[in-house]
């Protein structure tokens, strides 16, 4: 489902994906960084468009581009799913030149689902052997269940994440992404 | 204990790295040095000289070398 506007952060914004994003969300899923994790897209740039377009349509499934603030497309984050006050996070794939790059995104994509979606919980699944995940995850003190097998013979890790607990992550990250004084203590 | 063991020390406890790998190390160099460790290296940097450092002083700490750089500003006042 398109959502008309922008996300706008200090360091990205987040716009919904349109079919000029097509080549870009293949491309990146099929980057070595993310094809590890990410389940692979084989597909061709007009199949690509077609569900693009498929998914602008559809009821309860948010899918973002992420850009810098120069204008560069440097990743994707959605949330899906939305069932009740319940939806799942994923498609999360950000090669971002500085470290508040990937934070923000994500922090935009929790404000969209529990503000504007009134969402209260937000579940993530991740393989349990993609470690650098797993670590940017535990930043938004979402709940870690021990790994599952799935149908692949994966092991996998679902993590809950609240919107109670994500108002009191927010607040930290914010003193730090958005500080504006530098002050010397001593 | 001197400044340039703080310092070190920062970078060696939260990216579980030895001294030797200090020199030339850079962010994304390694696993541990991304977003994540970023934020848990710049807690460090601040606790060990308690000091709040700038936000884009922290986004610039792109390296070892760098940060000491920034650390020497006249803002935080850390002598290597």
């Amino acid at each position: 489902m398109a959502v008309t506007g922008t996300l706008e952060g200090r360091y990205v914004d987040l716009k919904s994906c349109t079919e000029d994003d097509a080549e870009f969300t293949r491309d990146i899923r099929k980057d070595p960084e993310f094809v590890k994790y990410l389940p692979a897209i084989d597909n061709t740039l007009e199949q690509q468009k077609a569900w693009i377009r498929c998914q602008r349509e559809k009821s309860g499934d948010y899918f973002f581009v992420v850009w810098d603030k120069e204008g560069k497309r440097i990743g994707t984050i959605s949330i899906y799913g939305v069932d009740g006050d319940h939806a799942e996070s994923g498609r999360l794939a950000i090669k971002g030149s500085n470290p508040f790059q990937a934070l923000e995104a994500q922090i935009l994509a929790f404000r969209f689902a529990y503000g504007a979606l009134g969402l209260e919980c937000i579940d993530a699944f991740i393989y349990a052997d993609n470690e650098r995940a797993i670590r940017f995850n535990k930043q938004f003190a979402g709940k870690h269940y021990p790994p599952e097998t799935d149908e692949n013979g994966r092991k996998i890790i679902k993590i809950e994440n609240w919107r109670k607990d994500f108002e009191t992550v927010d607040k930290k990250l914010s003193s730090i992404l958005y500080r504006e004084k530098k002050k010397r203590s001593k | 204990m001197d400044n340039l063991k703080k310092y070190n020390n920062a970078f060696i406890e939260t990216f579980e790295i030895t001294e030797d790998q200090l020199a030339g190390l850079k962010y994304q160099d390694i696993a541990a040095w991304d977003s994540v460790g970023h934020m848990g290296l710049i807690a460090a940097l601040e606790d060990a000289f308690d000091i709040m450092m700038d936000t884009d002083d922290i986004i610039d700490l792109s390296s070892y070398e760098k940060g000491k750089e920034i650390l020497a500003k006249d803002e935080y006042g850390v002598e290597f």
